[in-house]
């Protein structure tokens, strides 16, 4: 009998996922998850429903240049603006995969535009979130996907 | 025959992600236009005879949602065989939008292959009428 996943187990199913069938992008648990990553691209992917909060992928530009590469971009060389699409493309297939996975396809959730933005500096002090995933591609690219929710009560994942 | 398309998505990559399979698929429109929301997807319905919209739901300014539902009074915009290709995966959600017998819902991430199937299914396979 199967048993039921844990939220970061659900985490990492999907993301995995979403970068091998979405991406094109292999990618395994890091070995050091804890690793500092240099400073990257963020994007962030509001949801609102029976959870509201967050979901934040930080990644450097050139895993974002890979996954834009496998889409088909029309440059050879794709850019950061194509790099930033890729990545909030990715965010987008995440959350919208992740929370019927937490929550079932029955509910109903609100997501918002993916927000593109940089990482915060290695001197600021990193968002506070209640999960999170450490993975590196077979390109050597560290990623962080990380879930916030930010009420304090709510149905259960 | 499907002859002019629109491709709706805020991502100008998975517009062309959109267009690549399309040729993968076996399709040959012979106009793709695009559109980055549903605003400027109404604009094209207006002004250009379209056979098929493969669209988004999360765009800015007017989502994909919005545009179904202003397209839905309309017999002639409401009509156009439409296939969804959305992260979204609520069925009560989805459940409002393929409210028509020519709307199919598509999940991403798509390949060629089952793109190719929506639009089969939406054209009649049998007819052999896709390509």
């Amino acid at each position: 009998m199967l048993q039921p996943q844990s939220p970061d187990e659900s985490l990492t199913d999907v993301v995995g996922h979403m970068l091998a069938d979405g991406a094109f992008v292999m990618a395994d648990p890091d070995p050091e998850p804890g690793a500092e990553l240099p400073d990257g691209l963020r994007v962030e992917v509001s949801f609102d429903g029976p959870r509201r909060g967050v979901v934040l992928i930080d990644a450097p530009p050139d895993l974002g240049m890979e996954i834009a590469l496998n889409l088909g971009a029309d440059e050879e060389a794709p850019d950061e603006s194509s790099a930033v699409e890729a990545l909030r493309e990715l965010g987008n297939m995440i959350t919208g995969a992740l929370l019927p996975r937490l929550f079932g396809t029955e509910t109903v959730f609100h997501l918002g535009i993916p927000t593109p933005g940089r990482m915060v500096g290695a001197d600021e002090a990193p968002p506070v979130c209640q999960h999170e995933v450490a993975l590196v591609s077979d390109e050597g690219h560290r990623t962080r996907v990380r879930v916030r929710f930010d009420d304090l009560s709510g149905v259960s994942p | 025959m499907i002859h002019n398309v629109l491709v709706m998505d805020d991502s100008p990559v998975i517009r062309n992600l959109v267009k690549r399979s399309l040729k993968m698929a076996g399709f040959t429109p012979t106009k793709i236009f695009e559109a980055s929301n549903g605003h400027e997807g109404l604009g094209v319905l207006m002004t250009e005879s379209v056979d098929l919209v493969l669209m988004d739901l999360n765009m800015p300014e007017m989502t994909g949602y919005e545009f179904v539902a202003r397209i839905d009074p309309s017999p002639r915009l409401g009509g156009i065989p439409l296939v969804v290709i959305s992260t979204e995966r609520s069925e009560a959600r989805l459940s409002e939008l393929l409210t028509r017998p020519t709307r199919k819902y598509l999940p991403k991430p798509f390949t060629p292959e089952s793109l190719k199937r929506a639009i089969a299914e939406l054209f009649g396979e049998a007819s052999g009428k896709v390509a």
